[in-house]
């Protein structure tokens, strides 16, 4: 898909939260096989304050972004939180988001769901609002606090953090644009939660090949085949990443050396963010990457769906990247916590209220 | 305007009574008050209280209690200013007789803090500070004071140790008070050792948590020699509020409501502050209990502690500081502890305290409500 | 089901609480925080709203051990009040610190968080803390 107008990326900003937890810690609690989670190539995951949940990490991303976009925040008018994680099941998150950015109240925006990539599709969304001449900036959050059964193998992973995007039309201040996108859609049940349950269900192998490769693999395809593209006009390859291991299979299968893979591949250092997931792996490559060089960005969700976006550097980038804290720093500022502390502050246990 | 004198009083003995409600303290102090008047027929209730429509689901105090205590069909009405109800209770009850339109009016103060566990009461008394801007995010009264107390020993450079000879002289005289809550001794090493409750503040820095009923019976000086051979007259009062959000002020380390009400009272009774003999100050923390006594212009500041510890204050020392145990010893039954301050001035006055007595001609009480926010200075001159 | 929080209090009070935003009166300079509706230093009724910076230091805090019911589970709760680089004060909580690190003097800056929640199903109340820079 190509819209008639070129839109572009104005500003990107991340939160990742500054408590860690060893994988290790969580699998010796739990009884797993010592180095049972050595083959998801993830090492320790974040987990959110107590105070901190979808509404606050968004913000701050958030603020990142608009820090970077260099627009007075007044001029965006769409926003939008892609989640699985709300904190209410009915209220919107944008709402609270708005309000303390200042952005109320003539906005439009929503929630949107579908696992990992509701951030992606208010990415499709604001290309379509913003090409229209709708609206000329829209702020894209993507922002979760993962929930995951305790002694799940899906613990090992599951974890918290955001990313943000301001777009707008193509033009002297966006430092990326979309060169076109492909989305790939169908029932396919890989991973769910009913409504009033608190951890999600999964089919274990079946998120793998049915699910998550197959349409990353059909969503990158058809977009290459739409922009007459191969992989080696690729400079990097974000893919949702739920693990380490994945983005680099799904990546061999479609032809992308893994040296084009690791700058974006996050995970094994934060955990998988859900919807923060591929697009904390897209800041960090729009932190290092250079004008002219493009980017292959596939978010996938389960349900299922993915999307794959080509984006092209543009000049002013690296003078931006300095303005707010970078995925780097985020990383590298962290503090580790025991299961105890984990516990409390993913609510597993609480105080009982009289 | 007419003289107004102290003619009676009575009060209860604090301490946690679960088997007395608001009703039974009150009049237990009522009785006792009425009987040193000869049970005199009072014309007015003034009743300083805090806590009773937030623990006890009670509001229209003042009609209540006016009945239980047999005082009739009279004009009551409570009166409310966090902590310091008690005072604000006397400064009303002043003007009700000053004004010429009352003789005897009776000032109570009553306080029932033990009807929850403590965490519900603490949220109960954090309603003292900004509903919006202070207890909505979640402080507590004593966080507030603990911020004063960083300050104050950062400030002047005031050790841990210093601090807590406090605690230590309050408790010494509250021993000998029948009505203290607290009576037994405490050392420095057990006030530093104390569970921390919001750091610096220790659980022996803190005024304890408890139920007591004053009440005292004013007259104009038409009457009060035909009620009582002793009275002792209010010869200067003074009130004065500042911003509640303690954050606004400029100085954190110090009231400015302090030395205005103090100075109103100062002046009206035509004293300085070096002619106080005996002084019963709001010490519901330790740091409170120094800061007061600089505002009230007893001491320079920063330097309370240290003299406090060189001996200065002491029961003999001129003023003698809170020689009923202050809140810290004798108890704070927050809105009730106003109008204790000012029966047991007015006992020392008379000579019969049943504490620690130190006698003299001019004692001074001072009430604070919140951190600071209402305070009143009331002298009373034999 | 009771409700501890108030609606139209959280409600009202959102641009001072998640924005502090503060009233400024433009005949003498003074900045008010929270917003007030006339001014304490000369008494002029004229004032507009200014978003205040969020930076700052901290001036004294606490370490609340003993907390208030509904924050129980966030023991112990570090409270400061921070002098912003416009020279007015607020109090606040701090997050994301060790409460032994906590330091006089400690630069710190403002961000959105939960305060409280009422129960599982009540409201969630969100506000400024500080956090150090």
């Amino acid at each position: 898909m190509r819209p008639t107008r070129d839109v572009g990326i104005v500003g990107w900003g991340t939160y990742i939260p500054k408590f860690r937890i060893k994988c290790s810690e969580i699998g010796k609690t739990w009884g797993f096989p010592p180095e049972y989670h050595s083959g998801l190539i993830v090492l320790e995951k974040t987990v959110a304050n107590m105070d901190e949940d979808t509404i606050t990490m968004g913000w701050e991303a958030a603020k990142s972004a608009l820090v970077r976009a260099k627009i007075n925040p007044e001029e965006v008018e769409a926003i939008y939180v892609g989640t699985e994680s709300k904190p209410y099941a009915v209220k919107p998150s944008i709402t609270v988001i708005a309000e303390a950015l200042g952005i109320t109240p003539k906005i439009l925006g929503a929630d949107l769901e579908f696992a990992c990539r509701a951030a992606s599709e208010a990415l499709e969304a604001s290309i379509g609002l913003i090409s229209s001449g709708m609206i000329k900036y829209s702020l894209v959050i993507g922002s979760d606090t993962a929930q995951a059964s305790p002694g799940d193998v899906l613990e090992f992973t599951a974890s918290s953090g955001a990313a943000a995007f301001v777009l707008g039309p193509r033009g002297e201040n966006t430092v990326a644009y979309f060169e076109g996108s492909y989305s790939y859609i169908t029932d396919t049940p890989d991973f769910w939660r009913r409504q009033l349950a608190s951890y999600p269900m999964h089919g274990e192998q079946f998120t793998g090949d049915p699910a998550y490769f197959a349409h990353i693999v059909a969503a990158a395809k058809g977009l290459m085949e739409e922009l007459g593209l191969k992989p080696s006009d690729f400079d990097y390859a974000v893919f949702h990443q739920p693990n380490g291991r994945f983005p680099l299979k799904v990546g061999a299968k479609l032809g992308f050396p893994k040296e084009k893979i690791l700058p974006g591949l996050i995970t094994p250092m934060i955990g998988n963010t859900y919807n923060g997931s591929a697009l904390i792996g897209l800041c960090a490559i729009l932190e290092t990457a250079k004008p002219g060089q493009r980017i292959l960005l596939v978010p996938f969700g389960s349900g299922a769906g993915a999307d794959a976006y080509s984006i092209i550097v543009e000049d002013g980038i690296e003078e931006k990247v300095h303005l707010a804290p970078t995925v780097k720093e985020l990383v590298e500022n962290k503090i580790y916590i025991n299961y105890t502390h984990y516990a409390k502050f993913r609510g597993l246990i609480s105080k009982f209220s009289f | 305007m007419v003289r107004v004198y102290v003619v009676g009083v009575g009060l209860t003995k604090i301490g946690r009574f679960f088997n007395k409600g608001l009703r039974e303290l009150f009049a237990e102090a009522a009785l006792k008050a009425l009987d040193e008047i000869g049970n005199e027929t009072v014309q007015a209730l003034v009743v300083g209280n805090m806590t009773s429509s937030s623990l006890g689901e009670q509001d229209n105090l003042g009609a209540l209690l006016a009945d239980y205590a047999g005082l009739g069909k009279i004009p009551a009405f409570k009166v409310e200013a966090a902590c310091g109800s008690g005072g604000v209770a006397v400064y009303t009850g002043y003007f009700l007789v000053a004004s010429g339109m009352f003789d005897v009016v009776m000032v109570g103060g009553v306080e029932k803090q033990t009807e929850y566990p403590t965490r519900i009461v603490s949220k109960a008394l954090a309603q003292a500070a900004d509903a919006e801007y202070e207890l909505f995010h979640g402080i507590s009264f004593t966080g507030l004071n603990a911020l004063v107390m960083r300050m104050y020993m950062n400030e002047y450079n005031v050790s841990r140790d210093e601090m807590s000879i406090w605690p230590v002289l309050m408790h010494k005289n509250a021993v000998k008070n029948p009505y203290a809550q607290l009576r037994f001794e405490v050392t420095k090493e057990q006030v530093a050792k104390s569970m921390v409750i919001a750091d610096p503040i220790r659980l022996l820095d803190s005024s304890p948590i408890g139920d007591g009923a004053s009440a005292l019976i004013l007259a104009s000086d038409r009457v009060a020699k035909k009620l009582t051979d002793t009275p002792v007259e209010i010869a200067g009062i003074g009130m004065a509020t500042d911003h509640i959000y303690v954050a606004y002020r400029k100085n954190l380390l110090s009231f400015e409501a302090t030395i205005l009400a103090a100075k109103k009272a100062y002046e009206m009774a035509k004293i300085e502050p070096k002619n106080v003999d005996v002084a019963e100050v709001h010490d519901a923390f330790t740091v409170l209990g120094f800061m007061n006594l600089e505002d009230l212009g007893f001491s320079e500041r920063g330097k309370t502690p240290k003299l406090m510890n060189e001996g200065r204050f002491w029961p003999g020392d001129k003023p003698t500081v809170n020689p009923s145990g202050g809140l810290k010893a004798r108890g704070h039954p927050v809105g009730a502890t106003g109008v204790y301050q000012i029966a047991e001035v007015a006992m020392q006055l008379r000579g019969d305290f049943p504490g620690v007595n130190v006698g003299g001609d001019i004692g001074l009480a001072q009430s604070i409500g919140g951190l600071g926010t209402t305070v009143t200075v009331i002298i009373l001159k034999r | 089901m009771s409700m501890k929080i108030s609606v139209p209090r959280v409600w009202r009070e959102i641009k001072a609480h998640y924005l502090l935003e503060a009233t400024v009166c433009n005949k003498c300079g003074k900045i008010h925080y929270p917003p007030r509706p006339i001014c304490d230093n000369c008494g002029n009724k004229n004032l507009f709203r200014r978003k205040l910076s969020g930076e700052g230091e901290v001036l004294t805090y606490t370490i609340q051990y003993i907390v208030l019911e509904g924050y129980r589970e966030y023991a112990p709760i570090v409270f400061a009040i921070v002098r912003l680089k416009e020279g007015i004060k607020i109090l606040a909580q701090l997050t994301d610190v060790e409460p032994e690190n906590v330091k006089m003097g400690m630069r710190v800056k403002a961000v959105l968080r939960k305060i409280c929640e009422d129960g599982k199903i009540g409201l969630i109340k969100y506000g400024i803390k500080f956090k150090p820079v």
